[in-house]
């Protein structure tokens, strides 16, 4: 999941991305509002955490024309405006959430969670395909009643393929799902989370398409 | 009574204004009444000579030999005159009395004379005696504590209506003057339902001339006081919402160190703590610094300070954090001037763009301080050849906490208030300040225009 922070305040951009990597989060970080529209070009983002007091561009205005243009990219406004005329305004522009600061971090991540799901019109945090069940909130994973501990980024890496079962994804498809901008990665980084998978769920649970990428066994049962 | 209670009853200007008023009529009543009374009293005693004069006149025109017989035979025993108008009347023939009015009353006989007064009986008596043709002498006499009665009696008839007069008109003055300070009385309520809330100006149409220029200097007091407070209001809502900067990032940071599971990223956490806790410490240093230094409430008195005074002060702060950049400070073209000031402000002031100047130039740099004086004003200039102000952001730098959007220069600490504070303590000199070029044609250059002799 890659998200797109627009925040001016270098503090809590920087803490912002710390922690919503930490939770297993690809998350790019921008300054200055004028740059939202080439990034929502250039990389696929499943969320936009928009501040609204920013130089350059106001957040309204960035959210305006976004929706203007047809883009219905999940919006969670993170503001430290308190008025309740602005949450409105804020809601009324196409907003999906609105958040003050200062904020819990728990919350936020819950919040992006709803919206996430929301997206692919889920309602719980949990989901299932046939023996594997995964939940976003609590990171746990089980196959066939056993449960499993996921690093954070293996656990993000599951729920792309199990969101679109079949569905290949190349290497730079996901690597680009899993890693946001200066982000090091290393060129074997897709592999070594691909291979802890399956050592802990067994070998059959991602296919290997050669050349082509990845997908999530159709059954992952069979296993 | 005491002293203060009559000065509170005069702090009334309705009262004030009766016991004054009152105090003048009764004074000039009193004034005219003695007058009149001398009057009166010169009057009445003309009249009652002359009355004097015409009755012996007129008894000496009659033949007074055929009536001596029936003149002396007086049956009043009365020891007194009968007061008002009454005169005592003798005719004497030779030495012997042949005739009186109230022969009782043995008034002596004088001899011929004009009018005089007379001592008889331990009074003052007004006597005038008439010599006729044959040998009688007519004397006609008035006791003058008599004569003072009537004065006295026709002088009380007189001033009895004045004196009922004066209550009624303190009743009068009473509410003809609060009838006049009707309009004060309406601003005074229109002053009462005003609140902090509510600043509206008063009417100033159908005010009176005296009241008006009071209302118009009450209009430019309401006014200031709502800009004041308006911007009060703005600052506090911009204080709040830039402490929730440095409040999101210790709350986030604290989330985190709880899930933290390595020793890297809790010192990570912590180091981030401190510095959000620096900042919070900054901003409200420097709100309090800038509350401090809101224009109205400015207490220092200004007086002569030199330029170069205050530098010297600035400096001995700012040199230690020059050197460690190894950032060199010059003072060029610096003269000798003087201006109105207060030295606080303004060595904050200065202490301000310095250590901006200090912060924002790469090590090595150049800051360039110079002070010159023109015909109306006094030029003091500031300027680095740092990475300087975009042209596009030069006009919002002086914004409560506007900070410059630019990544080279992003790892400065600030509250965006170092400048706004300058900027208040500027206008508060009457003083202008221009943001341009620094020095090589680049970094950035603050100069400040103080007039001459500064509207303060």
């Amino acid at each position: 999941m890659r998200l797109l922070i627009v925040e001016d305040d270098i503090m809590i951009g920087e803490t912002l991305q710390r922690a919503l990597r930490k939770s297993g989060y690809a998350v790019d970080w921008l300054q200055d509002g004028r740059d939202v529209e080439l990034s929502l070009q250039n990389s696929d983002y499943a969320l936009l955490i928009l501040d609204l007091g920013l130089p350059g561009r106001n957040g309204f205005s960035i959210l305006t024309d976004l929706r203007m243009n047809g883009n219905d990219i999940p919006v969670l406004i993170l503001t430290a405006r308190n008025a309740i005329a602005d949450k409105v305004s804020g809601l009324d522009m196409g907003a999906d959430d609105y958040m003050l600061k200062p904020f819990a971090l728990e919350e936020l991540e819950a919040r992006i969670r709803l919206l996430l799901r929301r997206k692919n019109g889920q309602k719980t945090t949990i989901q299932n395909l046939g023996g594997l069940s995964i939940d976003a909130a609590s990171h746990k994973v089980s196959l066939k009643n056993q449960a499993y501990t996921f690093s954070s980024k293996e656990f993000a890496l599951l729920t792309i393929l199990m969101e679109r079962p079949g569905v290949i994804f190349s290497r730079a498809q996901l690597e680009e799902k899993l890693y946001g901008w200066n982000e090091e990665v290393a060129s074997n980084a897709i592999e070594v989370h691909i291979h802890q998978i399956r050592k802990k769920l067994g070998k059959d649970i991602i296919k290997n398409i050669r050349n082509v990428g990845y997908t999530l066994a159709e059954d992952p049962e069979i296993n | 009574m005491s002293a203060i209670p009559w000065r509170k009853t005069l702090k009334s200007i309705k009262k004030r204004l009766l016991v004054s008023i009152l105090a003048v009529i009764f004074l000039s009543t009193i004034a005219s009444a003695g007058m009149t009374y001398f009057q009166l009293k010169a009057e009445m005693d003309e009249l009652f000579d002359e009355n004097m004069k015409q009755i012996a006149h007129a008894i000496a025109v009659h033949d007074l030999t055929a009536q001596s017989e029936f003149i002396s035979e007086s049956k009043d025993i009365r020891r007194t005159l009968k007061g008002e108008e009454e005169f005592l009347i003798q005719v004497w023939d030779q030495n012997r009395l042949s005739f009186s009015s109230l022969s009782s009353i043995e008034f002596p006989r004088q001899g011929p004379g004009g009018i005089q007064t007379v001592i008889f009986d331990n009074e003052e008596w007004r006597y005038y005696g008439l010599k006729t043709h044959g040998s009688w002498l007519i004397q006609i006499a008035q006791p003058i504590p008599m004569r003072h009665t009537v004065i006295w009696e026709i002088y009380f008839e007189q001033l009895v209506p004045t004196l009922i007069q004066l209550p009624i008109l303190a009743g009068l003055i009473w509410f003809v003057i609060g009838f006049g300070f009707g309009p004060l009385k309406r601003i005074s309520f229109s002053i009462e339902q005003r609140s902090a809330k509510f600043l509206q100006k008063l009417p100033e149409k159908n005010v009176p001339k005296e009241v008006f220029t009071l209302v118009k200097a009450l209009n430019g007091l309401l006014d200031r006081l709502s800009v004041a407070l308006e911007s009060q209001r703005h600052f506090t809502a911009d204080a709040a919402h830039e402490l929730r900067t440095p409040l999101t990032v210790v709350r986030l940071e604290l989330d985190i160190l709880k899930q933290a599971d390595s020793r890297e990223e809790r010192d990570q956490s912590i180091e981030k703590l401190y510095k959000a806790v620096d900042r919070s410490t900054r901003l409200v240093h420097q709100l309090l610094e800038m509350t401090r230094l809101e224009p109205e409430q400015i207490q220092e008195v200004p007086k002569p300070t030199t330029l170069k005074q205050l530098v010297e002060t600035v400096i001995d702060e700012i040199a230690p954090l020059a050197d460690k950049k190894s950032i060199t400070l010059y003072l060029t073209n610096f003269e000798n001037v003087s201006i109105e000031g207060r030295f606080h402000a303004l060595s904050t002031m200065i202490g301000n763009l310095l250590s901006n100047a200090v912060e924002y130039t790469q090590e090595g740099g150049r800051i360039e301080i110079s002070a010159r004086s023109e015909t109306a004003r006094v030029i003091f200039k500031i300027a680095d050849n740092g990475p300087g102000i975009p042209e596009n952001e030069r006009a919002r730098i002086f914004d409560r906490f506007y900070r410059i959007l630019d990544p080279a220069q992003s790892g400065v600490p600030g509250s965006g208030l170092g400048l706004s504070i300058v900027k208040s303590i500027v206008d508060a000199h009457g003083a202008i300040i221009h943001v341009s070029e620094g020095l090589d044609g680049r970094g950035a250059g603050f100069e400040i225009h103080f007039p001459k002799s500064p509207a303060i």
